[in-house]
């Protein structure tokens, strides 16, 4: 492809997905500090006790729960213990098998199963960035759409990189010409975009990837979940569910080097309507954040299957803490913030000339025309 | 268009290339271990910036 050719994508690529990179990148920003915001709006703590306490069975947590929301079924629980010790995340929806968005939220205390914060969700500022970065309100649509975005994005730097080396054919790397403003901006979205292509490509991508997230979920529970549960395909339905504190033993005695981090209870995405599935997270680094699912028969209690996740579930996995930068303290956060305005400035700047570039060519194709016109009159003189 | 002289692939992107090396390795370092490697991941993620910084503060040409 000649130069022209890559001029051209890199010109298209940018212009169609900017406003909306613009968008992810401007929300983005405080996404970033989600877990420090929460924190400075005054989190709910779990009351001090002897360090020793137990904690209560989750049947108990289960059922305190669902009489503090009567007519409400719990769907999940799920356990932060780094950074919400002795807590309990328990989501409850209007039946077991609708799907989560409308969910309602309580946090108990894991000793005492008492209810220490149903906290709002789906509104304030935090939750309009949030939507705004993921799927404008629209939900699977606009969350495909700015995923289609972020591919065009990742388009853009390609085609970028290919042109960088013509642009830089008489420069040395971060020379910055001040001549006009033109070239000074041009050379500064140059330097800006090289030096930060790697960080911008893999937050790009794995951009995309957490897009697919209901796609990947989808081709997960018609594949490796289906294959799992297969001999209960046409079991009848549970009329109640057995004990999920047996559960949760079950799978920590088949996978004891990891600990648990969700359970999904029966009809719900996550399983099938006869599991729990009791989502167990390794301690390395590396592998806390690769779930693996052991699912257990609701009615017996026994262990079904315990594999881990094919492929493109772990690529999932993997993304998402690439994408947040929540993977090595307040530090990275920051450079991901910096990155990140560096990034708008390098939209902003290309936006800029092409205007620039747009005007130019205006100009030109006016004198050429007034030429032309002039000419015109010289024959019609003649 | 001029042939490009073997040098010149050199002199454009070894800058770039060790900033991308250095994002990558500062990705991934932060991701597979604690304590040091979080401090790797933080200088080499640091790079990029810093670049740009010397860069724009020595400018005109």
């Amino acid at each position: 492809m000649s130069v022209k050719s890559w001029f051209l994508v890199h010109k298209w690529t940018s212009l169609i997905c900017t406003l909306i990179l613009l968008l992810t990148c401007i929300t983005g920003l405080p996404l970033i500090f989600q877990e420090e915001i929460d924190h400075l709006m005054g989190e709910v703590e779990a009351p001090e006790m002897p360090a020793d306490t137990p904690n209560i069975s989750l049947d108990h947590i289960v059922g305190t729960a669902e009489v503090h929301l009567p007519g409400k079924f719990v769907q999940f629980l799920s356990w932060d213990n780094k950074e919400h010790p002795h807590q309990v995340f328990v989501s409850l929806a209007d039946s077991r098998t609708a799907p989560p968005d409308n969910n309602t939220l309580l946090i108990m205390d894991s000793r005492t199963a008492e209810v220490l914060e149903q906290p709002v969700l789906r509104e304030g500022f935090m939750y309009w960035m949030l939507k705004l970065h993921t799927d404008l309100f629209v939900g699977l649509p606009g969350t495909l759409f700015i995923g289609f975005m972020g591919l065009l994005f990742v388009v853009a730097i390609v085609s970028g990189v290919v042109l960088y080396k013509p642009f830089m054919r008489k420069l040395d790397f971060g020379d910055i010409r001040t001549k006009t403003p033109r070239l000074k901006w041009l050379d500064i979205h140059n330097l800006l975009g090289i030096a930060t292509l790697v960080w911008a490509t893999v937050v790009g991508a794995t951009g995309v990837i957490n897009a697919l997230n209901l796609p990947i979920l989808a081709l997960w529970q018609s594949d490796q979940l289906a294959d799992m549960t297969a001999p209960y395909r046409n079991a009848p339905p549970l009329e109640r569910f057995g004990s999920v504190e047996a559960a949760v033993a079950t799978a920590v005695s088949a996978a004891p080097h990891m600990e648990p981090s969700l359970v999904a209870f029966p009809g719900t995405q996550y399983t099938s309507p006869h599991h729990y599935a009791v989502f167990m997270r390794g301690s390395s680094p590396l592998t806390s954040k690769l779930f693996m699912p052991a699912l257990i028969d609701a009615d017996n209690g026994r262990l079904t299957d315990l594999r881990p996740m094919p492929w493109y579930v772990n690529a999932l996995f993997i993304a998402v803490p690439l994408h947040f930068g929540d993977y090595a303290g307040l530090p990275l956060k920051i450079l991901w913030a910096v990155l990140d305005l560096i990034t708008i400035a390098v939209l902003l700047s290309g936006l800029y000339l092409w205007w620039k570039r747009r005007k130019m060519t205006e100009a030109r194709v006016a004198h050429l025309h007034g030429l032309n016109q002039s000419l015109d009159k010289r024959s019609d003189h003649a | 268009m001029p042939e490009a002289k073997p040098s010149d692939f050199g002199r454009v992107w070894k800058a770039p290339i060790m900033l991308g090396l250095l994002s990558a390795f500062g990705l991934l370092s932060a991701l597979v271990g604690h304590g040091f490697w979080h401090w790797a991941a933080w200088a080499a993620l640091a790079a990029p910036i810093l670049a740009i910084l010397c860069c724009v503060a020595r400018k005109k040409k």
